[in-house]
């Protein structure tokens, strides 16, 4: 696996810069069911194709980062900073 | 006979400098070489015409390509094996082995083996040997000695290992031939940079002439190309990584674009015997004598299937080789080229169709049928000219299609993915000029990124080429690296192996180390031939990187790893520590005896530096909101000036770091974290800040900013008293509490905590002075005291350390920290599965223990046994200084933590007796930490 992931503070970068967080999910409210903690830490989507994930720029600007990636060709479609988006 | 042949060195060779010989050892012997010799051209001056014997039948194998892509010189060198002697350059004092024989390289007994070849036919490892079931297990283990290549040194000490560099480039150019030059240059020219990268130690790629010497000059003086020489490439991966064996690192390069101009090379011919020594690629026997000076022969015949054998027939008659026959497959040749041989006095004979070589040891006679009569010829050289393979491993990576050649008569890769370009030889253009011209084409649309490329008109001069028969003989090889013939071939073909891949792994034609670059297109034509499948369809064998045989010491050579020193390293040096590396820190074992530092803290004072621990500045008017949802901790209830213990959790209940949190003023909170995790730490404070961007809060790791030294002991006070005005007694700044002041005048945080379990402060200060501030604290006699004796002062106060007495399952509960549950905060991270696990019942605990009468001390991950069965284990023990009795830390299941419960623990294989203790061995009631 290799491919190049546009920071949007960094520009591109190779992405051993990077590590993975997760899949983007919403956390549980407080005192949701087991069930539904259950499949938010254990059910993961595991899109085949597009997918929207939490990365985060170790080597770089260290932000996290949301990117929408295709799991099958690493294409990065879209990569934006969450503090970005309400200012 | 090849044994009274003179070898001789020619005047010329650009390569060596004859004023300097070196010395080196060749299977026991000493030889002399010039400096700038490889092992191979060196070996070829001393007229040794052996160099290694072969991987089945142990034939006699000689120098053939000269270009590191046969298997024939594969020699041990130092220690290594399978080294390629026509690469390797010579140094003084190198020991070089020849490999695969028994004794000796010349009297070989195993070559017996090429007189019972009916024995062992074509996947014999399939059919012979099987029944009864016995014999395989006996001839098994004779078979895997008899086979293969050389030996692997299990014993080897200091494995050279290469370092990873990441390196990028506009356009990386792969291939300093004609057609790689030209590209480079053109791409350059039009102003984006370049990464020129060849395996051989020159620029100009295998047939380099002097007429490439201005393009090289251009190229070598342009600023924008970065030429990277003797550095193969062994793969290109997804995203244009280019990965790069060089000399002395290992070098990932990423590009905007790639060309890819690996050009072509000559393979052998199939014929009876076109293994034996003496019979080279042309091209091989040019180069010695062009680069090296060395005559590669006295007396030679040459087989071309193009007219490239011509040149290379007076390119040997010049430099003083008697050049006995020129022998064409094709019937009709230009006669301006006939005319010039005749000047030479060189007999040319066309339309032959059937060749073989005769020789033992080496090639002695050649037959040919011309005009149905055979002719023999005495000569100690073959040279084979002229039947071009591309070398399309690199392109086929990529996803290159492949289409049928006429010229060369085999595949050609074609239809390159987008911003990859292919040109030169390797796309089937034989002559250079053409490659010149396509190669700056190439190179220009590369720059652009532009996908259309102006096609090359094919000119006469590649015009359809004749080939030599191939015909069914158990000597005639295809494969030289597995010893796979003609014959093999046609008998897997005949079982039913008609498929390409299929065929390839039974008769594992392909598969050694040349991975194809001597037999593919020979191996698809006669495929082709037998099947009567045209080779179009039947394909290529899929091409894997490695492309070129690469060491595992360069793969699994570390990326840039560096070890971090505290501020205070030299002073710890200077004070003669034994230093450890501890979570990616250089820190102090022990500057003493660990015990004694550990005495001199219980009854006197030690200092010890803690800068290594993570350290975060969180500011902001939602800080204690933040740190109240990822701590199981409450924080906001926390008074300005106090400091709590917090542990994190990950969302299913499993701590991930423990730490400090001091409230320094509203808005304002200072974190310590364990040394190892703090990386860790601050990308998971900055994840849930990011994941709710309306928290008003800022992060700053601080790590090393602040220098920290911890001095602790009950004679701690009146030294640190000493150095400040602030009043620091425990009526002013109790346990737990903690106190912005100046430390012989340098701003400092000071936290009375302890974790070595006696009255101590931890003093966290700008790093810049941290030498000041330790040498102001060592005074009288302050024990520095180091990691170990900081270990068994905390295990002693029975204080766990996350990661050591953790594990990926421990939860809060585990370690006792029942309050969480009883905390009335809304949410934090791990609350439902900590909850749920408190429902559930506790399982295991860690818990502390004593080891009864005089049992040994033991490992970390001692099993504890119960009725024979493993019920827990030992994570952390020592023997206490203070009344020798080994102790430590465990994790038990629930119903075995009573106080005094009795359980065994597994010392290397014998059982030893011990007893839970819930209370810490040491100021149980934690007087001495709090006085």
């Amino acid at each position: 696996m290799s491919f190049i992931i546009s920071c949007p503070h960094c520009g591109d970068r190779q992405v051993e810069e990077f590590q993975y967080g997760s899949e983007k999910l919403p956390r549980p409210d407080d005192g949701s069911s087991d069930d539904v903690w259950n499949s938010y830490l254990y059910d993961k989507k595991n899109e085949y194709g597009k997918e929207s994930e939490w990365w985060y720029h170790q080597y770089g600007c260290r932000r996290w980062i949301i990117l929408i990636r295709d799991t099958v060709s690493n294409v990065v479609e879209s990569s934006v900073d969450p503090y970005m988006e309400i200012t | 006979m090849p044994r009274n042949m003179r070898t001789r060195r020619f005047p010329s060779g650009e390569l060596v400098n004859r004023l300097k010989t070196i010395e080196f050892v060749f299977d026991g012997k000493k030889l002399k070489a010039y400096d700038g010799d490889t092992v191979g051209s060196a070996l070829a001056a001393e007229g040794i015409q052996v160099v290694s014997r072969s991987f089945k039948y142990h034939r006699p194998r000689g120098l053939m390509c000269v270009s590191g892509q046969c298997p024939n010189c594969l020699v041990n060198i130092n220690g290594s094996p399978n080294a390629r002697a026509c690469l390797t350059k010579v140094q003084a004092n190198m020991a070089v082995e020849s490999q695969n024989r028994w004794f000796s390289l010349q009297f070989d007994i195993l070559s017996i083996l090429d007189k019972f070849k009916w024995i062992l036919p074509v996947g014999f490892y399939y059919k012979s040997f099987h029944k009864p079931k016995l014999v395989w297990k006996l001839v098994r283990p004779i078979l895997r000695k008899l086979g293969g290549l050389g030996t692997v040194n299990t014993k080897a000490v200091n494995i050279p290992i290469k370092y990873h560099r990441s390196l990028f480039t506009g356009a990386g150019v792969v291939g300093a031939g004609t057609s790689g030059l030209s590209a480079a240059l053109a791409a350059a020219e039009a102003g984006i940079e370049v990464t020129l990268i060849d395996k051989l130690e020159y620029l100009g790629g295998a047939n380099k002439d002097k007429n490439l010497n201005l393009l090289i000059e251009k190229v070598l003086n342009h600023k924008l190309i970065t030429t990277l020489l003797n550095s193969p490439v062994f793969g290109i991966n997804p995203g244009k990584l280019i990965t790069i064996d060089s000399e002395v690192e290992m070098i990932k390069l990423r590009c905007k674009q790639i060309v890819i101009a690996t050009g072509s090379h000559e393979v052998p011919m199939s014929f009876e015997n076109n293994d034996l020594p003496g019979i080279m690629l042309a091209n091989g026997a040019i180069k010695l004598l062009r680069l090296y000076g060395v005559l590669p022969g006295s007396d030679a015949v040459i087989f071309t299937e193009r007219d490239t054998g011509y040149v290379d027939a007076l390119e040997l008659k010049e430099a003083g080789i008697r050049v006995k026959a020129v022998v064409d497959s094709r019937n009709e040749i230009d006669s301006q080229i006939n005319m010039r041989l005749a000047q030479h006095e060189i007999p040319v004979f066309t339309g032959v169709r059937c060749v073989k070589a005769i020789g033992h040891d080496a090639v002695s006679t050649i037959s040919f049928r011309h005009q149905d009569e055979w002719f023999y010829v005495d000569c100690d050289l073959v040279c084979m000219s002229g039947r071009l393979q591309p070398a399309s491993q690199l392109a086929l990576q990529v996803g290159c299609a492949t289409k049928f050649d006429r010229g060369l008569n085999t595949l050609i890769p074609t239809d390159p993915p987008q911003s990859i370009y292919l040109t030169g030889g390797l796309i089937g253009i034989t002559d250079k000029l053409s490659s010149a011209k396509h190669g700056k084409a190439t190179g220009k649309a590369a720059a652009v990124n532009e996908r259309s490329i102006p096609p090359y008109s094919k000119t006469a001069v590649s015009a359809e080429c004749g080939t030599f028969e191939k015909g069914c003989n158990n000597k005639e090889f295809i494969c030289i690296c597995e010893d796979v013939t003609s014959k093999d071939l046609q008998q897997a073909i005949g079982e039913g192996f008609g498929d390409i891949q299929i065929l390839k792994r039974y008769s594992t034609v392909t598969m050694g180390p040349c991975q194809g670059k001597m037999c593919l297109s020979n191996f698809l034509n006669i495929s082709s031939e037998k099947t009567g499948i045209p080779q179009s369809q039947l394909g290529p064998t899929t091409q894997r990187p490695p492309v070129e045989p690469t060491t595992l010491g360069t793969l699994a050579g570390p990326g840039f790893i560096p070890v971090k020193r505290s501020p205070l390293h030299n002073k710890h040096v200077e004070l003669g520590a034994k230093m450890l590396e501890v979570g990616g820190w250089m820190r102090p074992y022990s500057y003493v005896h660990p015990d004694a530092e550990v005495s001199s803290v219980r009854n006197n004072v030690g200092i010890i530096d803690v800068s290594t621990l993570g350290k975060l500045d969180v500011r902001g008017p939602d800080a204690s909101k933040l740190l109240d949802f990822v701590y199981v901790n409450k924080i906001s209830n926390l008074k300005i000036g106090r400091v709590r213990y917090g542990v994190m959790c990950l969302e299913n209940g499993v701590i991930l770091d423990d730490g400090t949190v001091t409230k320094l003023s509203d808005h304002r909170f200072f974190i310590t974290t364990t040394t190892t995790n703090i990386e860790v730490i601050e990308s998971w404070f900055k994840w849930w800040l990011a994941s709710d961007v309306k928290l008003d809060v800022k992060i700053a790791n601080v790590t090393s900013e602040f220098a920290s030294i911890n001095i602790a002991g009950p004679n701690a006070m009146p030294i640190l008293q000493n150095l400040t005005s602030s009043d620091i007694r425990s009526s002013e700044l109790p346990y737990m509490c903690a106190q912005q002041a100046y430390i012989s005048g340098i701003p400092t945080i000071i936290l009375r905590i302890g974790f070595v379990g006696e009255m101590g402060w931890e003093l966290h200060f700008p790093s810049m002075y941290a030498e000041f501030i330790w040498n102001s604290l060592s005074v009288n006699d302050v024990q520095p005291f180091g990691v170990e004796a900081q270990r068994i002062l905390r295990l002693e106060k029975g204080h766990i350390i996350v990661n050591q007495d953790t594990d990926s399952l421990t939860t809060p509960l585990e370690i006792g920290m029942s309050q969480v549950l009883r905390s009335n905060k809304l949410d934090f991270i791990g609350k439902h599965a900590i909850h749920q696990e408190s429902m559930r019942g506790i399982k295991r605990r860690s818990i502390g223990f004593i080891m009864k009468g005089s049992a040994p001390t033991p490992n970390d991950g001692c099993a504890i046994v119960h009725n024979g069965l493993p019920i827990g284990r030992v994570t952390s023990a020592r023997r206490s200084p203070t009344n020798q009795k080994p102790f430590g830390l465990a994790i038990l299941p629930e119903n075995f933590c009573i106080d005094g419960q009795e359980i065994s623990v597994l010392i290397k294989n014998d059982l030893f007796p011990a007893t839970v203790s819930i209370k810490p061995i040491y100021d149980p009631e934690g007087h001495r930490l709090k006085a």
